[in-house]
């Protein structure tokens, strides 16, 4: 039980569940099956993202612009549809954008040394007018059926994006606990300095960590682009950072570095998840579903707090 | 050294782009650009960005080469009142001789309106109105009311007056929004009293949200029987939800009606795939075009005159001070007929 | 090199590429534009850029102690609508300003309480402050506008005084205040500090706790304050106002030279930050250029102005 109560994602887990039985009390369509998966479905495109942001985090970075950088490639995938390019080619060129994009950052970033938050601050606004500039203040819409897949497929009766997300939450959660270059990440956001006195390329690692993130805002915009349908590039994505930047910190991970991890940012993720669909299901009324979403926020990152705060007090005394 | 290089680059870059941004606007104006600078026309939308506004500025460029005026179009990328209020201060800076608005806040215009007015420069509102202001004319499709009641009506009449209707909206803050859903919803009460109108929800202009809002209500209520979205995002997210709904068996092909206002060339697929029966629109080209035209008129000391004939837009119905070019259905049989 | 004398350089050296560009700026837009440079042109100019310019210096100071706010929009329009509404219910308009003040106040009172007393993490709780004042503000009014103010109300964002708006003349005094006390004051000393050291700021027995809890009171109070001037300049409160003005705060300030990672900044550099963007945004409007490549410029001028040497020390903080 001691144990239990000792993970790190422990209160939000507990919050998570209650909040769970909440809705389930109040709405007898929520505690479903089908419901379920279509928060998971709906939750696709902020999971894979919130994947890289969890990275960044960890650094003790931020990335303010994966909203833009998803914007931008989505409206470049579908600029390239509508000329009639195949859906596959159109879909890697895509994450290929998105990797650009996050080399962009992380050049400016790891080796220009310039802060984080002003760097994507600034790419914020730059691929953001680039993203509707392509587009030409048009909508991209009316994609071909075989770019569908990418959002709407099946794959051994899961959904495709399903499946595509679970395998890179996979790989990001071995990548991060089981491989060298993962606890590189923790040991530079945990201790900058003493990890480069420890021989590790701080530049090289932070400039990975951007362009990992770039590729999976990528993959992410592919399947928002086919999941949704239509894209408008001037909105399509805008409030993605702080929402992704909120699953992570409540999922445990702190913005000074160092803490969290991708398991508990997951959970984070679905957390704002289930309060979003929950809300409507239960009928509230839609003038609440903002307030609450904003009061559930604030209240499960007192829950985080205390919890670090019982943990410090034990290992450092009462200095925090 | 490398500092003054950087200042250097930075206004390279900005003067070019500022060439770029006077150049096409310069293009767009007229092909004479020796007599172009007799008269200039503000014309400001609520945002840069989404599709319907993007056709709107064709039509106001068509306008100004037609009038053989300037045009300059252009509004902040959100949809904020007090951002679209600083830019038309700085262009009655720039000494423009009219100004047509689509205000993001009727009451908000009112204070720029009156310095507008005492400077002698003309005021038209389009799309959105702003009534208890200075603002000379109102260009618009038809009223918010007409607007509400016809997408009511539409829906009414599809699901034969009986059942669980949402109202999907861009903005639960949106004046032009709450003007039309109330109007619809005023409408069900005296002409349909079986229709219940279970929620509104909003999307705040994102996509995803309003694809996601949709597919929420979807889940809520099973027994739901039509959509009606009230801006040009909501009706393609409502049909792609609800065709994926068909597809995957959860849903009855036909069980939910949709309407809305969306742009011909968004819902194309929708519309001949049969999820949505009649989408309500107007051309935001003609729309933009009349108000260049209008506030010309004004300029020249014109008289605006119902049943008068605007060029490529038509014979428009002047109510007062109210200027309404109509509105249009698309439906099967037409929709491969809309250049928007 | 040795980290005082980079300090030093950084101090001089920083705010001449600021000016420098600023000056740039002004020159190239008289050029271009013959609307430019007059004076109705400055006089808007300044009028726009009050609310910005307000909420930037809490927002300085707060980051120069290491925290960020991002909650000031929401609480500006959280507070303009409380006042619309207290108005509405028929008190008196100052006593509804007083209103908005207190909201903002209490606002701020919880950002600080849960940010300073329980060390939680400023920018998630302001996210999470963001998104609920925001909702609230729906919850509220139900999203519609509320106008129709008594024209003595209108004084404070529509009346000039010798030909300068009112409100640029309150800006500018508590512009200047404000630089007052952060540079004379112990006050400072102890904001910095914290940006710089906290544990050493603790330990010499100053209360961190208070410090950061008065700064996120004074961003609720000036972001309220914002919001006033902002329904008397429109003479409307509605739902949306204040959305996404974080930005634009965090934008000036950090143009202006405040390090991200607290520590160092001046508010004179915010100053010049606010008027490098309300200038560039006023000129490049007065050229019809639009919106889309505004935001290309801004990002990059961001880039070029913060960008350089000062922060090649990197990670060895």
């Amino acid at each position: 039980m001691k144990r239990i109560a000792n993970i790190q994602e422990a209160p939000i887990i507990l919050f998570t569940l209650l909040v769970i039985v909440l809705f389930s009390s109040l709405s007898s369509g929520f505690f479903q099956a089908d419901n379920a998966k279509l928060i998971l479905d709906q939750n696709i495109t902020s999971l894979i993202v919130a994947i890289g942001m969890t990275m960044v985090i960890l650094l003790g970075g931020m990335d303010l612009s994966v909203g833009s950088v998803l914007a931008l490639t989505a409206t470049a995938v579908g600029v390239f549809l509508n000329h009639g390019m195949h859906p596959w080619i159109a879909a890697l060129l895509g994450v290929c954008i998105g990797v650009l994009c996050g080399a962009v950052n992380g050049y400016f970033i790891a080796i220009r040394k310039i802060p984080d938050i002003i760097v994507t601050l600034a790419t914020m606004y730059i691929f953001r007018g680039i993203a509707v500039g392509i587009s030409g203040g048009t909508w991209m819409t009316n994609f071909p059926n075989g770019f569908r897949y990418f959002g709407q497929g099946e794959l051994l009766g899961l959904s495709f994006p399903l499946i595509v997300a679970i395998v890179l939450i996979a790989f990001f959660i071995y990548l991060m606990k089981f491989t060298r270059s993962g606890r590189r990440i923790y040991a530079i956001g945990g201790n900058g300095s003493a990890a480069k006195l420890a021989g590790i390329s701080v530049a090289r690692t932070k400039f990975t960590v951007y362009v990992w993130s770039g590729m999976l805002v990528g993959i992410a915009a592919v399947i928002f682009a086919s999941k949704v349908g239509s894209v408008q590039a001037s909105t399509a994505g805008s409030n993605l950072s702080f929402e992704v930047m909120a699953a992570v910190l409540i999922g445990g991970g702190s913005i000074f570095g160092g803490v969290g991890t991708v398991a508990g940012t997951m959970i984070g993720v679905l957390f704002m998840g289930i309060i979003k669909n929950g809300l409507i299901i239960t009928k509230i009324s839609p003038f609440w579903v903002d307030a609450t979403t904003g009061f559930l926020i604030i209240l499960a990152i007192i829950i985080n707090t205390l919890q670090r705060i019982r943990q410090n007090k034990r290992k450092e005394g009462d200095l925090l | 050294m490398k500092k003054v290089a950087l200042m250097v680059l930075t206004g390279v870059m900005a003067l070019s782009l500022a060439a770029c941004g006077s150049t096409s606007t310069n293009n767009a104006s007229s092909a004479d650009s020796g007599s172009s600078g007799s008269r200039t026309y503000f014309i400001n939308p609520k945002s840069i960005g989404p599709a319907y506004w993007a056709a709107a500025q064709k039509g106001a460029e068509q306008a100004a080469s037609d009038l053989n005026v300037k045009v300059v179009y252009n509004a902040p990328t959100e949809a904020d009142s007090s951002k679209q209020i600083n830019m038309i201060q700085d262009m009655l800076t720039r000494k423009v001789d009219g100004i047509g608005v689509s205000p993001n806040d009727a009451k908000a215009v009112g204070p720029i309106f009156k310095k507008a007015l005492g400077q002698n420069v003309k005021i038209v509102t389009w799309d959105s109105d702003a009534p208890d202001s200075d603002r000379q004319y109102y260009v618009a499709p038809d009223t918010d009311k007409a607007v509400g009641e016809l997408l009511a009506k539409t829906i009414g009449d599809e699901i034969g007056g009986n059942g669980k209707v949402a109202f999907m909206v861009a903005g639960l803050g949106s004046e032009n929004q709450i003007a039309k859903s109330d109007a619809a919803k005023a409408y069900f009460e005296a002409n349909y009293p079986d229709i219940e109108v279970v929620t509104t929800v909003s999307s705040d202009d994102d996509q995803q949200k309003a694809y996601a809002n949709a597919q929420n209500l979807i889940k809520t209520y099973p027994d739901l029987r039509g959509i009606i979205g009230f801006a040009g995002g909501e009706p393609p997210a409502a049909a792609e939800v609800v065709e994926q709904a068909i597809k995957d068996g959860t849903l009855k092909q036909g069980q939910i009606a949709i309407t809305g206002i969306a742009v011909p060339s968004v819902v194309k697929n929708y519309i001949k795939n049969g999820t949505i029966k009649t989408d309500i629109i107007w051309d935001p080209g003609k729309l933009a075009y009349a108000t260049v035209y209008v506030l010309d008129q004004l300029a020249q000391g014109k008289e605006i005159t119902d049943g008068m004939d605007i060029p490529t837009v038509g014979t428009v119905k002047v109510d007062g001070q109210n200027v309404f070019i109509g509105t249009l259905q698309v439906t099967q049989d037409n929709v491969d007929s809309f250049g928007f | 090199m040795n980290v005082l004398k980079i300090g030093l350089s950084f101090k001089q050296n920083k705010l001449q590429v600021q000016l420098l560009l600023l000056l740039f700026i002004l020159v190239l837009f008289s050029i271009i534009s013959p609307y430019f440079l007059s004076v109705t042109n400055f006089m808007n100019v300044f009028n726009q850029m009050v609310e910005v310019g307000l909420i930037a210096i809490p927002m300085t100071m707060i980051i120069i102690s290491g925290a960020m706010d991002l909650s000031v929009g929401s609480i500006l329009g959280f507070s303009a609508v409380c006042m619309g509404i207290a108005f509405q219910q028929g008190l008196n308009i100052w006593v509804s300003v007083f209103v908005a003040l207190l909201a903002g106040l209490l606002c701020g009172a919880v950002n600080g309480y849960l940010i300073a007393r329980h060390r939680m993490q400023a920018i998630v709780v302001t996210i999470g402050m963001l998104v609920m004042l925001r909702g609230l503000v729906y919850v509220l009014n139900e999203g519609r506008p509320i106008s129709g103010y008594p024209d003595s109300f209108y004084f404070l964002g529509q009346q000039y005084i010798a030909g300068i708006p009112f409100n640029v003349i309150f800006l500018v005094v508590v512009f200047l205040l404000a630089n007052f006390v952060m540079k004379r004051t112990r006050f400072s000393t102890y904001v910095y500090g914290i940006g710089n050291n906290e544990e050493a700021v603790h330990y010499s027995g100053v209360s961190v706790v208070r410090t950061r809890f008065i700064l996120f009171l004074l961003s609720g109070l000036f972001s309220a304050m914002a919001g006033v001037f902002l329904v008397s300049r429109l003479a409307s409160a509605e739902a949306t106002s204040g959305t996404n003005i974080e930005l634009d705060v965090l934008t000036a300030t950090l143009i202006g030279g405040t390090h991200i990672f607290g520590g160092r900044g001046s508010l004179s550099g915010t100053f010049v930050g606010l008027l490098i963007i309300v200038f560039l945004r006023n000129g490049l409007n007065l050229l019809g250029v639009s919106v889309l490549y505004q935001a290309v410029i801004l990002g990059a001028l961001l880039l070029i102005a913060v960008g350089n040497k000062q922060f090649n020390r990197g990670l060895s903080k």
